[in-house]
């Protein structure tokens, strides 16, 4: 239950952090660019678990290790996505319409699969998986728009898209790194 | 941060370089401006090296109705049909620009003008695409999808 209170808690802030975005004028002539600030709080569900797979291998029985080695999606992978979704489909109607949710989606599924196979290999810090979701989201939104308008001309951005994916990447991968402490501590008051 | 964070940085931005380098060595010679819309060629315009051929400057608008779509050249800014979906192109020696478009997002409105080889202003509602091709004749520099 205290689960579902942080879960809500989270998709309101990332609500409000999609809203902050639309105001801000971020897009220097080019389409596509964004910082990203919703995504912050899909990293943090990514980290923030309760039990990671590890953890709970080494507490329990080999049972139980087998069990969770075959889940693919973690729990916090699991709440990351649900959050999201959930995030595009009521920022969508709440702020612009169904056309840019579809295209919103796609660039999120792109870019939490790369987060999550990101994250799964292990060698990635915060900002690294942050920096492979900004970059996969615009390479994503790029093919879309290429599949949508039938051309390859728009492959022309990809350069600015892949630098500005970088950059957004790093600094929402670290912000999410300082964040992340206090979302756990949160989680555990009233324990 | 790890050292896989700095590799993967590195070659992302190594990746955006080399990009960049091929779209600008691409985009030198003589080139044309193609229109086109749903992937259909409507209009080419000769464009050179550096800014637009005069006789092809002025005002395009195309409108986008049931029975198809059509498009006229004005000299001077056109009076726009209401109730009619279209995109206003301006041509002009500074460059190519979406002057207004009654799409929902008016993306290619705010797009800045273009001028050199392989840019693009796309209207995703309308489908709608005004991209600087190569040399006349010749494809941007990874070709067309048809």
């Amino acid at each position: 239950m205290r689960r579902t209170v942080k879960l809500g808690f989270l998709l309101a802030v990332a609500l409000i952090l999609s809203y902050v975005e639309s105001l801000i004028p971020f897009s220097f002539g080019i389409p596509g660019i964004k910082l990203g600030l919703p995504n912050l709080i899909v990293m943090l569900l990514l980290y923030d678990q309760p039990k990671t797979g590890s953890d709970l291998a080494k507490q329990k029985s080999r049972a139980v290790n087998e069990q969770v080695r075959e889940r693919f999606f973690s729990d916090g992978a699991r709440e990351a996505l649900l959050v999201n979704a959930l995030r595009i489909v009521l920022s969508g109607f709440l702020f612009s319409n169904l056309y840019t949710i579809l295209y919103a989606l796609s660039g999120a599924v792109v870019s939490f699969s790369a987060m999550i196979i990101g994250k799964k290999c292990g060698r990635f810090s915060m900002i690294g998986v942050s920096v492979l979701g900004g970059v996969f989201h615009n390479i994503g939104q790029i093919i879309v728009a290429m599949l949508v308008v039938e051309t390859f001309a728009v492959a022309y951005y990809s350069p600015f898209l892949i630098v500005a994916g970088v950059l957004t990447g790093a600094l929402l991968g670290y912000a999410g790194m300082e964040i992340l402490p206090y979302l756990r501590r949160m989680g555990r008051e009233g324990e | 941060m790890t050292r896989a964070d700095f590799l993967l940085i590195g070659i992302c931005l190594l990746a955006a370089a080399v990009l960049a380098v091929w779209f600008v060595l691409g985009g030198r010679e003589g080139r044309t401006l193609r229109i086109s819309c749903d992937g259909k060629l409507l209009e080419t315009v000769a464009v050179d090296g550096r800014g637009l051929v005069a006789n092809g400057a002025g005002y395009y608008l195309f409108l986008f109705e049931e029975s198809g779509t059509t498009w006229e050249r004005f000299e001077t800014y056109p009076e726009v049909p209401e109730g009619v979906s279209y995109n206003l192109l301006s041509v002009s020696e500074s460059g190519v620009s979406v002057e207004a478009a009654d799409c929902r997002d008016q993306i290619c409105v705010r797009h800045r003008s273009i001028s050199s080889g392989g840019e693009s202003i796309i209207c995703l509602p309308h489908r709608f695409v005004a991209e600087i091709a190569g040399r006349a004749g010749e494809e941007t520099p990874d070709g067309m999808v048809r």
